[in-house]
């Protein structure tokens, strides 16, 4: 029985039914994107995801938020970690909160970025430690394109 | 693996030196080329601009600055549930100024964060930016909605050439 009462609380939960939910869009001037967290598995990396295409020398609005819509339970020390890099190799922007996620809480995040160089981005934002109490990590990831 | 590593050592080479504040511990980090930096630590408002001279950072126009803070939760005793960290890089009239500049839409850097404050509550960023306009600039990262009769700050000058 207890096994079987582990393995159910570890299987991975469609998305429609997690109440752990992300949010992480980027908008320049009329254009935004918005992608929703996932729980990570190999498959995110292969799921299509949204482009946010803009110019070198604008300002990017990022926002990101993330809920625990569960009305009893906490899922403690989550580090919630955001990375905007060029090509994998260099940060542009990088933040890191750790927080307990107590039934109802929510964190939040809006800041600017401009003057990103021309070339290929990833906006990765992803939580680190809610595996231990919620059986799985969130990510949410987008490219941004920079034209010169 | 590669961004758990990321991340924990975003908060780690970030770590605070402790005991600089009740409430919050702020390092405060502003470098420019060549290894040029200055670094700051909490202060506490009111009053207005807090009480300790800000060191400043002198680059030329179009060189490009990387700034980083994090802030520790030091209180040891409850949460404040909908706390929030400010960080702003706003023109100002002078150096060393103790009068706070507004922040608008024509800020060089700014963001803000909304969590749950719990004791030893940590979070921190780091940002490349560019000012390619000279001038005295405010580089400000600060504690709001913490549920005290005070927020915690750390600033740095900026002078732009």
């Amino acid at each position: 029985m207890f096994c079987f009462i582990v393995s159910v609380a570890r299987v991975t939960p469609r998305a429609a039914d997690d109440l752990f939910t992300m949010e992480l869009s980027a908008r320049v001037d009329a254009e935004q994107q918005t992608a929703h967290g996932q729980p990570v598995s190999p498959a995110l990396n292969r799921s299509p995801r949204a482009v946010l295409a803009t110019k070198s020398g604008t300002k990017i609005r990022i926002r990101w938020s993330i809920v625990n819509q569960e009305k009893t339970g906490i899922i403690p020390d989550v580090t919630v970690h955001l990375l905007l890099d060029h090509d994998q190799k260099d940060a542009v922007y990088e933040s890191a909160l750790v927080m307990d996620f107590a039934a109802q809480a929510r964190s939040s995040a809006d800041f600017v970025v401009a003057a990103l160089a021309p070339g290929n981005y990833v906006l990765r934002l992803e939580t680190i430690g809610a595996a231990r109490s919620h059986g799985h990590e969130h990510a949410a990831v987008m490219d941004v394109k920079v034209r010169p | 693996m590669r961004r758990a590593i990321l991340a924990a050592a975003a908060l780690a080479l970030m770590a605070p030196e402790l005991a600089h504040a009740e409430h919050f511990d702020i390092k405060l980090v502003a470098a420019g080329p060549d290894g040029v930096a200055q670094q700051a630590f909490a202060d506490q408002t009111p009053p207005e601009g807090g009480l300790n001279p800000r060191p400043v950072l002198k680059v030329r126009a179009g060189d490009e600055i990387t700034m980083q803070f994090i802030m520790t939760n030091v209180y040891p005793h409850g949460t404040a549930a909908n706390a929030g960290v400010h960080y702003y890089v706003v023109r100002e009239r002078d150096l060393g100024q103790k009068a706070v500049p507004a922040v608008s839409e024509e800020a060089i850097v700014d963001g803000t964060f909304t969590f749950a404050l719990k004791p030893q509550a940590r979070v921190g960023a780091r940002q490349r930016f560019m000012i390619r306009q000279p001038g005295n600039y405010l580089l400000r990262v600060e504690s709001q909605r913490t549920q005290r009769d005070h927020e915690h700050f750390s600033a740095i000058d900026l002078q732009i050439q």
